[in-house]
């Protein structure tokens, strides 16, 4: 598996997908018009990854300030990749605005809705 | 329908910023850093912000992806013509964002029907229904996940106002409102 890494812009997250390090996180905002084409590659990516190449430790992170309701359904579905997939010893941490009183609103769904992840939530 | 996108935030009734250009992926980038910007230098809390940009994006989208008469552009992108405004009103603090563009009869219904299906409903309501939408993908397309009317309601403090007018036969002209 080669790693994947996607650049920042003004409506798509940074994304690292280093496969060395275990290493996969994603940071930025999420509001392009054709989310699901952008996502594409990156969930290709995962599904081989977590399809029996996992490394030994895996940290996945998700630091995502702004996102639309295409990026909500595409979260969904990376969480369903994983907890579906292989993998040995897993982190998924989610950040949030530790300022913002409600902030782990979005957090909220993804954990009552897969909790044998263990999703943790970060505050920044 | 002519083109034009309008942020003008109005403090008691004074407009401080006005954008007016065609709605496309651009266009919806550059209005919603200007909705940002605007929010931050008013000191609006974080949730506020995030809230109305995100309310924002979404009926920008919507614009572009269910107007009636939308243009293709090259890249599998949009064009379309519609009218975007954010008004502030300071007695509650809150942020009405409101939407008018051209929608096919057919459409119109579609709209209806899911804007009165979550008239009244409670935010574990809401919360639990767009799980129930992620799990099962109905509706997903190309260019969503027909989440965006319940993320929408999810962050609105008000019911999703929705209003429809005749412009010809097949054709209506929608007016959506959002309030956070």
């Amino acid at each position: 598996v080669k790693s994947l890494n996607i650049e920042q812009s003004d409506n798509a997250p940074k994304v690292v997908l280093d496969f060395d390090n275990g290493l996969i996180e994603f940071a930025g905002s999420s509001f392009l018009e054709n989310t699901f084409e952008f996502y594409e590659p990156i969930i290709e990516w995962l599904s081989s990854y977590f399809g029996g190449n996992a490394q030994d430790k895996t940290s996945v992170n998700f630091d995502l300030k702004y996102y639309n309701s295409a990026t909500t359904q595409v979260l969904f579905d990376i969480f369903d990749l994983i907890q579906d997939g292989e993998y040995k010893e897993l982190e998924i941490n989610w950040y949030y605005d530790g300022d913002d009183e409600h902030g782990m609103e979005g957090y909220e769904d993804y954990a009552d809705e897969f909790p044998e992840l263990n999703i943790k939530a970060v505050a920044l | 329908m002519s083109s034009d996108i309008k942020f003008c935030v109005l403090i008691d009734n004074k407009t401080i910023l006005e954008v007016s250009e065609r709605i496309n992926e651009e266009t919806i980038k550059d209005t919603v850093s200007k909705i940002e910007k605007s929010l931050l230098e008013s000191g609006a809390k974080p949730k506020k912000i995030k809230d109305v940009f995100e309310i924002s994006v979404e009926m920008l989208q919507n614009i572009l992806n269910y107007s009636y008469g939308s243009r293709e552009l090259e890249n599998q992108k949009k064009e379309a013509d519609g009218v975007f405004r954010v008004t502030y009103n300071s007695d509650g603090d809150l942020y009405t964002m409101t939407s008018t563009n051209l929608v096919s009869s057919e459409q119109a219904v579609v709209i209806q029907d899911k804007v009165e299906s979550l008239k009244g409903l409670d935010d574990k309501e809401i919360r639990k229904l767009i799980r129930e939408k992620m799990r099962s993908r109905e509706n997903k397309h190309s260019k969503g996940a027909g989440l965006g009317l319940l993320v929408m309601a999810k962050k609105s403090s008000e019911s999703i106002g929705v209003s429809f007018e005749n412009v010809m036969s097949g054709i209506k002209k929608m007016f959506l409102s959002v309030t956070a």
